[in-house]
C-alpha cells in the first residue's frame, strides 16, 4: 500500500481508521436524519447525485478530507466534482489521482467516465502510469481516453525554465510522451477513408495544438516515432487561423514549409521586427523541417535555397505564371518567385481575392452577370482601397498594382462567363414564392460550404488559361486518392448531412476543398486546361521539380482512368426529401411536383430540376450563344418532366441552321423553321419562354446579320 | 407604557382582578408574541435548507417558512372578531375553535414534530412556545365567558 493509500485507505469499514469511521458513521447518519425530515413533509430523500451536484455541498470542498469523505461513500460523481473544484488543492487531486490509479475501483470508475479518466490523465504524475493496470481497465476506451488527454496536454504551455512544473496550467513533456507512446501508430496516423472524418484527425489536432502552444520538441518526436504529419483532418467550424484552414487542421508539415523564408532569415536584419511569438515558432518550424528531413518523411521541400534553385523557380523566371496548391505549402515557392524580377505581379488567386471576393456573394454574383465589365471595374477599385501591393518598394509598387488590375479584370470577365453554377447560392423559396432569408439552394442541398470560393477558383484555372499565364501546380502535400474519391466522399457527406436532419436541423454538409476542386477540374479538362508551349496551362510540380512528359503521362492516364471509375461508382449525388424544394419546384410548375419518381431519384430530380432551371435561365440570359449546347447536354432532367419540350434542341438546331445556311435559304424557310421555334419555345414553361426566345430565336439572327454587316463592310 | 396599560398591569399583579380591555390586549400580543418567535426559529431553519444548495432539501424549505401561515391566519381572523366583540358568545366561541383547531394541529402534524426535532441544529420549539401560547389564550377566554 502506497502512502498516499495510507492517507486514503481503501473503502472496507473493517480498515477504516477509527477518526474515519466515525466520520463516515456520522455522515452516513446525518444524511439518515436528513430524510427522516424530508420523509414528515412528504419530501423523497436526497439522492446520491444530488448531494454531488449541489453548490455549495458540505460534504465538498476544498479539502482533502472531503475528497475521502467522498471516496468512503463511493460517491464517484462527488469525486468527480471535488477534482474539477478549483478551490480543491493540488496535494487534494494528487491524492485522489494516485488513489484512483491504484484501486480496481477508482480504475473501474475511470473506464466509466472517459471525460473524467482523460482530466486525470492530462494532469498525472508520469511515474505513476509506469506500472499502472489502468490501461487494461480502459479496455477499448484507452485510445479514445488517451486521445482526450493528449489534446488537453497539448494546449498547454510549456512551464518557463526553472519554474516547478503545475500540471494542471503546464505541459509535462514526460507525461506527453508517456501517454503518447501508449497509442498505436494506426491509432496516430488513422487510416478511414474519408476527408476530414472525425477518427482521421489525432495527429493533426494534436500537432495543431502543439503548434499553437510552442511544443515543438513533442512534435519532433511524433514524427521520430512515425506519426504522419502530412494529413490534414476537419475542424470544428469553417474559420482560418491557428493552423486551420477554411474549416481543416492543417498538416503540421504545411505549417512548417510555409515558414521556409524566415527560417533562412533567423538571426538577420530581416527577423529584427517579429514578435516573441513569431520568434519561437520560426525557430521551432526549422527544427520540425530538420525532423522531417532526418526521418525522410518530408513531403516538402525543407530548405529555403532548395526552393530558391528549383526547377520550378528556375522555370517561372523564364515563364511567368501563377502558383498553385495548397496554401501553406506553395507559399515558400510564392515568397521566392515574388522575389524574382518576373515576380511583380499576383501569383495566386489569393492576392486578386480583395476583386475576387466581392463577386462571391448572391447580389455581388448576378451584378457581375448583368454588367461583367462594369461590376468588375467597381469590384476592382473597391480592392485598390486595400494596400495590395505593401510588400513593394514603389516603383514596383505601381507595378504590382497596373498588374493586379489586369489579371482582376481578366479572371472576373472569365467568371462571369463560366457556366452560372453559382447561382445554386441564391435563396430557396418561401411557401409564399418569396425568397427565405438566409437559406440557399446550396443550403438545402448540403453543398453550400466553401462552394463559391471553389467555384472561383476553378474560374481561375480557365482565366489563366484563356491569358496564357502558365499555372504552376504544387502536389506536395496533396494524397491523389482524395482527389480520386473527391465525388464518393462528397456524396457520404451530403448523405450524412440528410440522415442528421440536414438544413432545417442546422446538420453540415459536405466541406469543399478548394486544392482538390481545382485538381479535379484539370483532369477533367486535361485537354484544355493542360500545358501546351506559348498558350500556357497547368503544369504539375513536386518538391520543385516539374512532372517530365513520360512522367505526367502516366499519372495523368491512372489519375484519369481511377477518377472517371471512382465517380462512375459514387452516382448521383443523395439529395434531401423534395418536400425540402417545393416551393422552388412551384415556381417552376405547380404541377411538377406530383410527377417526381419515386424514391430517392425523385429526390435527386426534384434538386436538379431547381438547380439546373437556374443555370438555363443565366445561361440564356448572360451567354445566350451557349445555352443551346447547354440545353442540349445537360437538361435531361428538364425535358423529361416536360418543363422544356423533348423536341426544343432539335428545332432549335435545325432553326440555327437554316439562319447560318450559305448561301441564304430563302425567306419562307426561315420563317417557317422560326414559326416552329417560336411554336416549341411556347410550350416551355412561362419562366423559361423570355430567356430561351433570346438565347435560341434571337442569338442565330443577331449572329446572321452581323454577318451580313461584316460582310457588306 | 401608557398610564391605562400601567394601572392594569398593576391590578392585576397585586390585586389578581384583570380588566377586559388588558384581558383581549394581553391574549392578541402573547399569540403575536409566540408566533413571531416562532417564525423566527423557522425562517432561520429554511435559510439553512435552502443555503446547502441541495435541491430536495431547498424545495421544502418555502414550506417549512410558511408552516404557520394556515394556522396564524384562522387565529389572528378568530381574535380580530373577538377584540372587536369580546361580549358576543359567537365570536368567543369562533376564536376558542381556532384556538383548538390550532392545538390540534401542533400536536398531530408531522411537520411540526419534524420541524421541533429537525436534525440541521437549529433550535425550533413550535409546538412548545405556539402550544403554551394556546393553552393561556384557551384559559383566558374560557375565563371570560364564565365571568359572562
Amino acid at each position: 500500500m502506497s502512502d498516499t493509500k495510507k492517507k486514503l485507505p481503501v473503502r472496507p469499514v473493517a480498515e477504516l481508521k477509527p477518526e474515519e469511521a466515525r466520520a463516515q458513521a456520522k455522515l452516513q447518519f446525518q444524511v439518515n436524519q436528513a430524510n427522516l425530515f424530508l420523509a414528515k413533509f412528504k419530501r423523497p430523500p436526497i439522492p446520491l447525485q444530488e448531494l454531488a451536484a449541489s453548490e455549495p455541498d458540505p460534504r465538498i470542498g476544498a479539502s482533502t478530507e472531503q475528497a475521502r469523505d467522498a471516496y468512503w461513500g463511493g460517491d464517484w460523481e462527488t469525486i468527480r466534482t471535488v477534482y474539477k473544484s478549483p478551490e480543491t488543492p493540488i496535494e487534494a487531486k494528487d491524492a485522489i489521482r494516485a488513489m484512483m490509479l491504484d484501486e480496481d475501483a477508482g480504475r473501474q470508475a475511470l473506464a466509466n467516465d472517459p471525460d473524467l479518466a482523460a482530466v486525470f490523465l492530462s494532469t498525472a504524475d508520469p511515474d505513476t502510469l509506469a506500472d499502472t493496470d489502468l490501461w487494461a481497465a480502459l479496455g477499448n476506451k484507452k485510445t479514445d481516453v488517451i486521445a482526450a488527454s493528449l489534446m488537453t496536454i497539448a494546449k498547454k504551455q510549456p512551464a518557463p525554465n526553472d519554474q516547478p512544473l503545475d500540471r494542471e496550467t503546464q505541459r509535462d513533456p514526460a507525461l506527453f510522451s508517456v501517454l503518447a507512446e501508449q497509442l498505436t501508430l494506426e491509432a496516430w496516423n488513422d487510416t478511414s477513408n474519408a476527408i476530414g472524418a472525425r477518427k482521421r484527425g489525432l495527429g493533426p489536432r494534436v500537432c495543431m495544438e502543439l503548434w499553437r502552444s510552442h511544443g515543438y520538441d513533442e512534435i519532433c518526436a511524433l514524427i521520430r516515432s512515425g506519426v504522419d504529419t502530412s494529413v490534414a483532418a476537419r475542424a470544428e467550424g469553417s474559420g482560418t487561423g491557428g493552423g486551420v484552414r477554411t474549416g481543416f487542421v492543417q498538416p503540421v508539415q504545411h505549417l512548417a514549409a510555409k515558414c521556409l523564408r524566415d527560417i533562412a532569415s533567423i538571426d538577420t536584419e530581416r527577423s529584427a521586427d517579429w514578435t516573441s511569438f513569431a520568434n519561437r515558432q520560426v525557430r521551432g518550424a526549422a527544427k520540425i523541417n530538420a525532423a522531417l528531413e532526418a526521418s525522410d518523411t518530408a513531403v516538402t521541400l525543407t530548405k529555403w535555397k532548395d526552393v530558391q534553385d528549383s526547377d520550378m523557380i528556375k522555370e517561372f523566371q523564364k515563364n511567368p505564371g501563377t502558383i498553385w496548391g495548397f496554401e501553406e505549402v506553395r507559399q515558400s515557392y510564392v515568397d521566392a518567385a515574388h522575389e524574382t524580377p518576373q515576380g511583380v505581379q499576383p501569383l495566386r488567386m489569393m492576392e486578386l481575392w480583395k476583386a475576387v471576393e466581392q463577386a462571391l456573394s448572391a447580389d455581388g454574383y448576378d451584378a457581375l452577370l448583368a454588367n461583367p465589365k462594369a461590376a468588375a471595374d467597381k469590384y476592382i477599385n473597391a480592392a485598390l482601397g486595400n494596400d495590395l501591393a505593401e510588400p513593394y518598394a514603389d516603383k514596383d509598387k505601381a507595378t504590382y498594382i497596373a498588374n493586379f488590375k489586369r489579371d482582376a479584370k481578366a479572371f472576373l470577365l472569365e467568371f462571369a462567363a463560366q457556366v452560372p453554377k453559382a447561382t445554386v447560392i441564391r435563396p430557396a423559396r418561401d411557401a409564399t414564392g418569396g425568397a427565405r432569408p438566409g437559406v440557399s439552394v446550396a443550403d438545402i442541398a448540403g453543398v453550400s460550404s466553401q462552394l463559391m470560393p471553389g467555384i472561383a477558383c476553378k474560374a481561375g484555372l480557365w482565366w489563366a488559361k484563356n491569358e496564357k499565364k502558365p499555372v504552376y501546380y504544387i502536389l506536395d502535400g496533396v494524397d491523389m486518392d482524395d482527389v480520386v474519391n473527391y465525388k464518393t466522399l462528397k456524396n457520404q457527406a451530403i448523405s450524412n448531412f440528410i440522415d442528421a436532419g440536414g438544413q432545417p436541423a442546422g446538420a453540415q454538409g459536405h466541406h469543399e476543398t478548394i486544392t482538390l476542386v481545382e485538381i479535379r477540374e484539370i483532369l477533367k479538362h486535361w485537354d484544355e486546361l493542360g500545358f501546351t508551349p506559348g498558350e500556357g496551362g497547368v503544369r504539375f510540380v513536386e518538391k520543385g521539380k516539374m512532372l517530365d512528359s513520360q512522367d505526367l503521362a502516366d499519372k495523368l492516364a491512372d489519375w484519369q482512368t481511377r477518377m472517371r471509375d471512382a465517380d462512375t461508382a459514387a452516382g448521383r449525388a443523395p439529395a434531401p426529401e423534395r418536400q425540402e424544394f417545393k416551393h422552388d419546384l412551384d415556381a417552376i410548375d405547380p404541377a411538377v411536383f406530383a410527377k417526381l419518381a419515386d424514391g430517392e431519384e425523385g429526390d435527386k430530380d426534384a434538386r436538379d430540376i431547381v438547380r439546373k432551371a437556374n443555370y438555363l435561365i443565366n445561361f440564356a440570359n448572360t451567354r445566350p450563344q451557349y445555352a443551346l449546347k447547354y440545353l442540349m447536354s445537360k437538361c435531361d432532367v428538364l425535358r423529361s418532366y416536360g418543363l422544356i419540350p423533348v423536341g426544343l434542341p432539335t428545332t432549335a438546331v435545325a432553326f440555327s441552321g437554316i439562319v447560318s445556311r450559305d448561301p441564304p435559304a430563302p425567306k419562307s424557310d426561315v420563317e417557317a423553321a422560326e414559326r416552329e421555334l417560336v411554336a416549341e419555345i411556347k410550350r416551355c414553361r412561362p419562366m423559361f419562354q423570355k430567356p430561351l426566345a433570346k438565347a435560341i430565336l434571337d442569338q442565330p439572327l443577331i449572329g446572321r446579320d452581323r454577318v451580313k454587316a461584316a460582310l457588306r463592310q | 407604557m401608557p398610564d391605562d396599560a400601567a394601572r392594569a398591569q398593576w391590578v392585576t399583579r397585586v390585586l389578581g382582578y384583570t380588566f377586559a380591555s388588558a384581558q383581549r390586549a394581553q391574549a392578541a400580543s402573547q399569540w403575536q408574541a409566540a408566533k413571531d418567535s416562532v417564525d423566527a426559529q423557522l425562517r432561520t431553519l429554511s435559510d439553512l435548507l435552502r443555503k446547502t444548495g441541495i435541491r430536495t432539501l431547498a424545495d421544502v424549505s418555502d414550506e417549512v417558512a410558511g408552516l404557520l401561515v394556515p394556522t396564524h391566519v384562522s387565529m389572528t381572523t378568530a381574535l380580530l372578531a373577538y377584540d372587536k366583540e369580546p361580549a358576543k358568545p359567537e365570536t368567543r366561541s369562533a376564536a376558542l375553535a381556532a384556538i383548538t383547531a390550532a392545538g390540534k394541529f401542533l400536536a398531530s402534524d408531522e411537520r411540526v414534530d419534524a420541524v421541533d426535532t429537525n436534525p440541521f441544529g437549529v433550535t425550533v420549539s413550535a409546538a412548545a412556545t405556539l402550544g403554551a401560547a394556546l393553552r393561556d389564550l384557551q384559559l383566558v377566554l374560557t375565563r371570560r365567558g364564565a365571568e359572562a
